[in-house]
C-alpha cells in the first residue's frame, strides 16, 4: 500500500480449527502510529487474528512480520506487542500498582524508578489514589483502565485492544473512546482494535479492516469504506443502506445506464469490471443521501414518487420508511431534524417525492 | 498440536510425569491378584506356578460367604438410608436460600476429616453407654454417618445444575410436593440418586474402622479379612479375596462417577468434588 | 394456630429449607454430637475393671500429658503426618496441574482415573504396600531372586518411613482433587496477560499459577493431616513397633487395655492438639497469601 510504512505486515495468514476456517488467507499491512481496527460480526476471525499476532495462536499458514522480523518462533512474552483483553484479565491477587507493575519485573527497575513509572501512568489513565485497591473494589470502566496502564507501561511498539469497551454501557463506552484516540495520537503507538461496533470502528480508526468469515473484505479509511464499499457485504455491514436491483442497459464511456427495479432509468459513474451490457447489478444509495419533498422540485435530476409507510423518531433525526412502485420493501430515508423543506412532520401515507445526487448512487455486484 | 493455544499447550514432561503418578497410583494395588494366581503361601518373587486354587478354597468358605451377605446387608441399608438423607440435605442446600448454609454443610461434611478411630470410639462409647449391644445394627449407623457426606456431594453437584422453574412448571399445573418430586425431580437426579447409591455402598462395603470397633459376632468382610491376616496360610485366601473386591469396586465406583460426570456440565469446579 | 405455621412455612423460603435439611442435619448432628459429647464425659471418669468410677477427674488428662511414651507418639504422629501431607501434596500437584491445563480430552476419564483408588478398601490398598515392601516381599524377594542383594533390606517394611509412603499412596487420590478444582478455576486470560507482560512459563507459574491455587493446596494438606494423624490401619500394618502411631495407642486402650476413659483423654488431646495446628496453619498461610506479589 503506497504512503503506508509496514510496520506489521500480515501475508497469507490462515487459521484452521479443524474444518473451520477461523482466518483466511488475510494480506494486511499496518503502519507504524496507526490506528487501524478490525471490525467484524462474532466468529468473522478477528479475534483469532489478534491472538495470533500477540503469539497465543500459532498460525496454520501465513507469515506475521512486526517490524520486518518474523514471528514465526516467537513466544507471545518475547514479543513487542502488548494486549489488552477483553475480560481485562486484572490478577485477583495483586493490588492495582501491582497490576501495572506485573510487566516491569522483566526489566529490573528499582523500587523507586518502577514506583514512579506506575504513579505516571495512573495518572495517565486517570487512576490516581487508586493504587492500593483489588480488582473485586474496581467497576467495570475502572477495571479497563488498569488493563491499560498495565499494557502501556512496557512501551510497546504495538498495542492489541480486543473489544475493551463492550463491556461498558454507552456513555461510558463514548468518553473511552475518545480518550483512547486521544492517548493513541499522544503516544504515537499502533493501536490494532478489535470491535463489532462499526460506528466505533468509523470514529476512532485511520484504517480499518472488515472482515467476514475469515476473509478480510475491504480494508481502507472508514470514509473509504463509508462512501464506496466494494461489495454488498461490506456495504450492508456499515451503516444503513438501501440495496436496490438493476440491469445495465447501456455502457459508454465510463458511464453506465442503468434500468432500477424503482427508480426509473439512471445514469451513473461506472468503472468496475462487472458494469458491463446487460449485466444485473445492484444499486446502492445511504439513506442520508435521499431527500423528501412533497413535490418534485424543479432541479431533481433524479427523482421517484412514493408513499410513507412508516416513521421513526430518534431525537436528532428521524429514519422515513417510504414505499415505491416496483419494490416490496421500503426504502429508507434519514433526515435530519430542521432539514426536511417539508414545513411540517410527515405523517404516514403522505405522498412524497425522492431525490438524490448522481455521486451517491454506488454500484455494486449482484451477490 | 497446532489447534491448541499457547498455554496450554502440550507438555511432554509433565505428560510423563502423569502417567508415572497414575503407575505408582495402580500398580502397587495390582500385586494383589498377582500373587492370588500364584501356587504359593509365600507372598514374595519368584513366582511359582499359576492356580486357582485360592479362589476355589474361597468360593467354598462357608464363614466367609456369612460375612459377605453381612457386608451386603449392610451396605444395602447404608447406601438406601445415606442417599435418602443426602438427597434431602442436597436439594435443601442448592435450591434454598437459608442462613448459616455454610456452617450447616460444613457440619454435615465433617466425617470426611475427622479421624476414623475418633469417630468409631466416640460412637462406640455413646452405644454401649445407651445399652444398645453391639451388632451390625450399629455398623450401619456408623457407616450412615461417615458415608452421609459422599451422598451430598455427589447429589449437590447433580442438583446444582437443576433447573428450579420446572418444578415451578409441574406445581402450576397441578402437582404438589410429592408428585412433583416424583414426576419431575426425581427422574432428572437419579443419575446422581444412582451414583451416590453406588458410591456410597461400596464406601460402607469396603469400611474397616467403623465396623471394626462397633461389630461384635456377626462381621462384616473387612473386619473378616483383618482377623485372617494373622494366619500365613490363609494369606493367598485373603489375597483372592481382595482382589476380587478391588476387581468390582473399581468397576462399581467408575460407574459412578461416570454417571455422576455426565451430564452435569464442566463447570469450573462444578461436578468434580468427591 | 396450624394455618398461621403453614403461611409462615410457605411464605419463608429459609424455612421450607431448613425443614428438608432437618432430617439430614438431625440425623448427623447426633450422630456426631452425642458420642463426641459422651466421648468428652468419659475421658473425665477412671474405670476398674467393667466399672466406671463417674467422679469427674483429671487423671487421664494429667497421665496423658504427662507421659514421655504418650508424648513421643504424639509427636511422631505429627511428624508422620506432616511429612505425608507435604509429600503428597508435592507428588500430587504436578499430576492436577497436568489434568487440569494440558487435557482436552476424556477430562472426566482422567478424573476418575486419579481419585478412583480412593473409593476402595483403604485395607487393601494398605495390605499391598504390606506385600510389597515386606521381608519377603514383592521388593525383597525380586531383588534377590534377581540376584541383587543377598540379604532383605530390612529397613523397608515396619518403619516410620514404610508408613509414610504407605499413607501418601493411599491419600493421594484424595488429596488431588482440591488441587485440581484451584487450578481448573484458574481464568486462562491471567496467564495469557501474564506472557504478554514477558514472563515466561516459569515466572507465569510462581506469580500467577502457583498464588492462585493456593486456597486449593492448603485444603489438600489438611485434607491429608488431619485424617492421617489418626489412622489406625497403616501404622498397624506396616508400622512395627517403630511405626506405631497415637491411634493404635488410643485402640488398645479400648480393646486390651481396657481403660475406656484413658483412650477417650488421649483422643480429645489428639483432636485438640490437631485442631490447634491445622488453625495455626491456616492463620500462617493467609498471612503468606497476602503478601505475595
Amino acid at each position: 500500500m503506497s504512503g503506508i510504512d509496514a510496520f506489521i505486515s500480515i501475508e497469507s495468514l490462515s487459521k484452521h480449527f479443524g474444518p473451520v476456517k477461523a482466518v483466511d488467507r488475510v494480506d494486511l499491512t499496518i503502519g507504524g502510529g496507526e490506528f487501524f481496527s478490525l471490525l467484524g460480526a462474532s466468529g468473522c476471525g478477528k479475534t483469532t487474528l489478534l491472538r495470533m499476532l500477540a503469539g497465543f495462536e500459532s498460525p496454520t499458514a501465513g507469515e506475521i512480520f512486526i517490524d520486518n522480523v518474523s514471528m514465526a518462533d516467537v513466544a507471545p512474552h518475547h514479543r513487542p506487542t502488548n494486549m489488552v483483553f477483553q475480560n481485562y484479565a486484572i490478577f485477583p491477587h495483586l493490588d492495582v500498582r501491582r497490576n501495572i507493575a506485573y510487566g516491569l519485573r522483566v526489566q529490573r527497575l528499582s523500587r523507586s524508578e518502577s514506583d514512579r513509572l506506575v504513579d505516571e501512568m495512573l495518572e495517565l489513565v486517570k487512576l490516581s489514589g487508586f493504587g492500593e485497591r483489588r480488582s473485586d473494589e474496581l467497576s467495570g470502566g475502572q477495571r479497563q483502565r488498569v488493563a491499560l496502564a498495565r499494557a502501556l507501561i512496557k512501551r510497546p511498539k504495538v498495542l492489541l485492544l480486543d473489544e475493551p469497551l463492550g463491556a461498558l454501557d454507552k456513555k461510558l463506552r463514548e468518553e473511552m473512546q475518545i480518550e483512547l484516540r486521544a492517548l493513541q495520537q499522544s503516544l504515537g503507538i499502533t493501536f490494532i482494535f478489535v470491535t463489532h461496533d462499526q460506528e466505533e470502528a468509523m470514529t476512532l480508526s485511520d484504517r480499518v479492516a472488515v472482515m467476514s468469515r475469515g476473509k478480510a473484505l475491504q480494508i481502507a479509511a472508514p470514509k473509504e469504506i463509508y462512501n464506496h464499499p466494494i461489495s454488498i457485504e461490506v456495504a450492508d455491514f456499515i451503516g444503513q443502506m438501501n440495496f436496490i436491483d438493476a440491469s445495465v442497459a447501456g455502457l459508454e464511456d465510463g458511464h453506465a445506464v442503468l434500468d432500477t427495479a424503482c427508480l426509473g432509468r439512471i445514469e451513473a459513474p461506472a468503472a468496475a469490471p462487472f458494469v458491463r451490457e446487460a449485466a444485473n447489478i445492484v444499486v446502492a444509495i445511504r439513506p442520508e443521501n435521499l431527500t423528501l419533498s412533497r413535490e418534485r422540485r424543479p432541479d431533481d435530476r433524479n427523482a421517484v414518487q412514493g408513499v410513507i409507510k412508516t416513521a421513526a423518531y430518534l431525537g436528532d433525526r428521524s429514519h422515513f420508511y417510504v414505499s415505491v412502485e416496483g419494490r416490496e420493501k421500503p426504502l429508507v430515508v434519514a433526515a435530519q431534524e430542521g432539514q426536511t423543506s417539508l414545513g411540517q412532520s410527515l405523517e404516514n401515507d403522505t405522498p412524497v417525492w425522492l431525490s438524490w445526487p448522481d455521486e451517491a448512487v454506488i454500484l455494486l455486484e449482484a451477490g | 498440536m497446532k489447534d491448541v493455544s499457547y498455554i496450554t499447550r502440550p507438555s511432554q514432561p509433565l505428560r510423563g510425569y502423569a502417567i508415572l503418578f497414575l503407575a505408582f497410583l495402580y500398580v502397587p494395588v495390582l500385586f494383589l491378584p498377582l500373587f492370588s494366581f500364584n501356587d504359593s503361601i509365600y507372598i514374595a518373587f519368584p513366582l511359582k506356578e499359576f492356580t486357582t486354587k485360592w479362589y476355589e478354597q474361597m468360593f467354598s468358605n462357608q464363614q466367609l460367604h456369612v460375612t459377605l451377605v453381612n457386608s451386603l446387608r449392610v451396605g444395602a441399608a447404608t447406601a438406601v438410608f445415606a442417599t435418602i438423607l443426602g438427597v434431602f440435605g442436597a436439594k435443601a442446600v442448592t435450591q434454598y436460600r437459608m442462613p448459616g448454609r455454610k456452617p450447616m454443610v460444613f457440619t454435615i461434611m465433617l466425617p470426611l476429616v475427622i479421624p476414623g478411630i475418633i469417630m468409631g470410639v466416640a460412637l462406640l462409647i455413646l452405644v454401649s453407654r445407651l445399652g444398645i449391644p453391639l451388632s451390625l445394627y450399629t455398623v450401619t449407623l456408623g457407616h450412615v454417618l461417615i458415608c452421609v457426606p459422599f451422598s451430598m456431594a455427589t447429589l449437590i453437584a447433580r442438583f446444582e445444575g437443576f433447573d428450579r422453574s420446572m418444578e415451578e412448571a409441574a406445581a402450576d399445573l397441578g402437582d404438589n410436593a410429592w408428585w412433583t418430586f416424583w414426576r419431575v425431580t426425581f427422574p432428572i437426579v437419579f443419575p446422581g440418586i444412582l451414583a451416590s447409591l453406588l458410591l456410597t455402598f461400596t464406601v460402607s462395603f469396603d469400611e474397616f474402622i467403623m465396623a471394626f470397633f462397633l461389630s461384635s459376632t456377626e462381621q462384616t468382610l473387612p473386619v473378616y479379612m483383618w482377623t485372617q491376616l494373622r494366619f500365613p496360610q490363609k494369606l493367598p485366601g485373603v489375597l483372592a479375596l481382595g482382589s476380587i473386591i478391588l476387581v468390582v469396586s473399581f468397576v462399581v465406583v467408575f460407574v459412578s462417577q461416570w454417571l455422576r460426570g455426565r451430564g452435569v456440565a464442566q463447570i469450573p469446579g462444578g461436578g468434580t468434588e468427591p | 394456630m396450624r394455618s398461621r405455621l403453614r403461611a409462615a412455612f410457605l411464605r419463608s423460603e429459609a424455612l421450607r429449607g431448613y425443614a428438608l435439611l432437618s432430617p439430614t442435619l438431625i440425623v448427623m448432628l447426633f450422630a456426631m454430637c452425642a458420642p463426641f459429647v459422651i466421648l468428652v464425659v468419659m475421658s473425665f471418669w477412671t474405670q476398674h475393671a467393667f466399672e466406671f468410677d463417674t467422679t469427674l477427674t483429671l487423671n487421664n488428662y494429667r497421665e496423658a500429658i504427662e507421659e514421655p511414651v504418650y508424648r513421643a507418639l504424639m509427636i511422631r504422629s505429627l511428624w508422620i503426618s506432616g511429612t505425608c501431607a507435604a509429600v503428597t501434596v508435592l507428588v500430587s500437584y504436578p499430576m492436577a496441574y497436568y489434568v487440569a491445563f494440558h487435557v482436552h480430552r476424556h477430562k472426566l476419564v482422567w478424573i476418575i482415573l486419579m481419585t478412583l483408588p480412593f473409593w476402595t478398601s483403604y485395607l487393601l490398598r494398605v495390605f499391598s504396600w504390606k506385600v510389597i515392601l515386606g521381608y519377603n516381599g514383592a521388593i525383597n524377594s525380586g531383588l534377590k531372586s534377581l540376584g541383587l542383594i543377598e540379604q532383605s533390606l530390612e529397613f523397608l517394611l515396619y518403619s516410620p518411613t514404610a508408613v509414610v509412603i504407605t499413607l501418601a499412596h493411599a491419600w493421594a487420590a484424595f488429596a488431588i482433587l482440591p488441587i485440581y478444582v484451584s487450578l481448573e478455576k484458574i481464568d486462562r486470560s491471567l496467564l495469557e496477560a501474564a506472557a504478554d507482560l514477558g514472563d515466561g512459563p516459569v515466572a507465569r507459574f510462581f506469580r500467577v499459577t502457583l498464588p492462585l491455587s493456593l486456597p486449593g493446596v492448603i485444603a489438600a494438606s489438611l485434607l491429608i493431616f488431619i485424617p492421617t494423624v489418626g489412622d489406625y490401619i497403616t501404622p498397624a500394618l506396616v508400622g512395627g513397633p517403630d511405626g506405631i502411631m497415637i491411634a493404635n495407642l488410643i485402640q488398645a486402650h479400648f480393646g486390651k487395655v481396657n481403660d475406656w476413659p484413658m483412650g477417650a483423654a488421649i483422643a480429645i488431646c489428639m483432636m485438640i492438639i490437631v485442631g490447634l495446628i491445622s488453625v495455626i496453619y491456616i492463620w500462617m498461610t493467609r498471612k503468606v497469601t497476602e503478601r505475595i506479589a
